[in-house]
């Protein structure tokens, strides 16, 4: 459908219509309610989206009498704080201790190992490499939930086999994460973006290896190791099925596993369940006000879920 | 290739490559090749005998086992459409968002149910999905005369109930997807569009979905591999407190494949059954893999 006149012309024909007087009030106009329409909707939808988290802050403030209510109130009547002291046992102190045991010592396991052969594949020449890197690529498509039960009896060899105990241990936990494939892959694909011509000049003023590492290639990559940290960190705490499956005994439980059997062998009462949930995702709420668009610039370039 | 690598042969970093993919062998190869091999095994007492393809026709014949894969079907076919559809919606009403600060805020409320935590978020949809009128959703349809339903306490509802909140959690994530996609598209496609005389729905259907198709092959893969995988909204929201069904139920309704492997290897101990499981499961994303890499890469490119 393209005409033989040419298209700025047709632009400026158009902007010149646009532009009329008699045109100008009515796509003003026109542009102004549907704005008011966009926002409309996006505000509808954003009340939706924020509902749950509402309904379980206000819930979480409310007193027993009023949590009783059927049907329920719609914001809290008289406001009272007495649930989160119930809710926040040493127990649940335990579980949160755990739960930053098991993602910070996985969080920076991967930052290390990632980074190290990151490194080591994109910058030196070896056929046993490329052949390690297939690996990874072809294992990242098999998802860890199918690993579950094989690496359980792993462990278990391993503890029957050397007498190091393995399962309820937070080792246990982190051991199959020593080598995460998707962490491999992301530093590689960042170290490819870094030029030789820098180690060069590094090699030429007399730097060693382990010296261009650290103070040429760990500096240019630094953002992605902090996006790859932060996921990594997110995840690991909201993992219930691996720590669940090693876990064994209530006083190695993440704060995942012991929000679900805490509430249900111990919470009767809604104000310390909410008030529970509210307090367990308080931690990842602030890593989120704070890193909001480096989380999700992080997300849109790679795509990244766990 | 092999001319860009800086560095030549070093004794250091092959030290560091046989470590890794000692330990790669160890975590990730080592335990598929014992699954494989423990499926062909069974208990008899202490001793482990081989047993062929003898729990693989167990399986065929075990209903629970039958209908979990059918529950993982069904779970994925209602939630990822719903997270494809909703990510989508979202993403284009956020795109039209001129004001950055306005965007910004769209953009991060949407996004925050993906990064809080799956388990405190089932805690609470559990929380709002009380069968009596005390729960949120039941409350609101007393409003206009419906209900109540006893969202996850009924056969025909509860694994509906758990694809609902998967939508609510990943569409944002979805959203972000198709942000970036829809950046990606030249501003110039609309508005020779717009001289040709195409309206809004022409320039949508004809411009923005064909563009986004690389985004939406991936979001979909995603989401179909995730869903497949659902473990944590019934091991969270199913059996326990305010239900007098069990984990998985009300009649294994919400059993889905994992959540079967998980109770079988770990609640009743059958580590030769689970691992036969864990290998169909392996299959059947194989197969998913195949024809997800068949029919949904893009065919042709602008």
């Amino acid at each position: 459908m393209v005409t033989s006149t040419s298209r700025t012309e047709m632009i400026q024909r158009l902007v010149r219509r646009a532009r009329s007087p008699s045109n100008r009030v009515g796509v003003r106009t026109q542009r102004r309610v549907e704005r008011i329409l966009l926002y409309l909707a996006l505000g509808v939808l954003g009340a939706i989206f924020f509902l749950p988290f509402y309904w379980v802050i206000t819930a979480s403030l409310k007193t027993n009498s009023e949590l009783n209510l059927m049907p329920p109130t719609w914001w809290p009547h008289t406001i009272t704080f007495e649930h989160y002291p119930q809710a926040i046992t040493p127990e649940f102190g335990r579980y949160f201790l755990n739960s930053f045991i098991y993602a910070m010592a996985t969080t920076i396991i991967v930052a290390v190992t990632s980074t190290l052969l990151g490194f080591v594949l994109t910058k030196f020449s070896s056929k046993f490499g490329e052949i390690f890197f297939l690996g990874i690529i072809a294992s990242m498509s098999v998802p860890f939930e199918l690993y579950v039960v094989p690496l359980f009896m792993l462990l278990l060899g391993i503890q029957r086999g050397t007498g190091v105990p393995m399962l309820n241990t937070y080792w246990g936990m982190v051991f199959p994460w020593i080598i995460y494939p998707f962490g491999i892959f992301l530093m590689r694909q960042a170290m490819l973006s870094v030029p030789n011509e820098l180690l060069d000049a590094a090699r030429i003023d007399g730097a060693s290896t382990l010296r261009s590492f650290w103070q040429i290639v760990l500096p240019l990559v630094r953002p992605n190791v902090a996006a790859l940290s932060v996921f990594v960190f997110i995840w690991r705490y909201d993992e219930i099925l691996w720590p669940l499956v090693v876990a064994q005994e209530s006083d190695m439980y993440p704060i995942s596993v012991g929000l679900v059997e805490y509430i249900g062998e111990y919470f009767v009462e809604f104000g310390q369940f909410t008030a529970a949930s509210v307090v367990a995702i308080l931690p990842i709420f602030v890593i989120y006000i704070l890193l909001q668009r480096f989380i999700i610039q992080g997300i849109a370039l790679t795509g990244m879920k766990g | 290739m092999r001319d860009q690598r800086f560095f030549p042969r070093d004794m250091t970093a092959i030290v560091v490559l046989l470590a890794a993919a000692t330990f790669f062998a160890v975590v990730r190869i080592y335990p598929i090749a014992d699954a494989l091999l423990l499926s062909l095994q069974q208990k008899a007492g202490a001793q482990q005998t081989w047993v062929g393809l003898e729990n693989f026709r167990t399986l065929s014949n075990d209903t629970i086992f039958l209908q979990s894969i059918w529950n993982s079907i069904r779970y994925t076919l209602m939630a990822v459409p719903g997270v494809l559809v909703m990510g989508l919606a979202l993403a284009l009403l956020v795109n039209n968002v001129k004001n950055t600060v306005w965007r910004g805020i769209f953009t991060g409320s949407f996004f925050l149910a993906y990064v809080v935590p799956l388990v405190a978020v089932a805690v609470m949809w559990r929380y709002m999905y009380l069968p009596s009128k005390m729960g949120l959703f039941n409350a609101l349809l007393g409003l206009v005369n419906l209900g109540p339903i006893r969202w996850l306490d009924s056969v025909q509802t509860a694994l509906l109930s758990l694809a609902i909140v998967r939508v609510w959690k990943y569409a944002g994530y979805a959203m972000v997807l198709f942000l970036a996609g829809l950046q990606a598209i030249p501003e110039t496609y609309y508005e020779a569009a717009m001289i040709d005389g195409a309206n809004r729905w022409q320039r949508f259907r004809h411009i923005t979905l064909p563009l986004l198709r690389p985004t939406t092959v991936f979001v979909v893969m995603v989401s179909i591999l995730s869903a497949f995988m659902m473990f944590t909204e019934t091991y969270v929201m199913t059996g326990g407190m305010f239900t007098s069904s069990v984990r998985g139920g009300p009649d294994y309704s919400t059993t889905t494949m994992v959540v079967n492997i998980y109770t079988t290897a770990f609640e009743r101990y059958r580590m030769e059954y689970a691992s036969a499981m864990t290998v169909v499961l392996l299959l059947l994303m194989l197969i998913v893999s195949i024809v997800q890499y068949r029919n949904l890469r893009p065919t042709w490119e602008y």
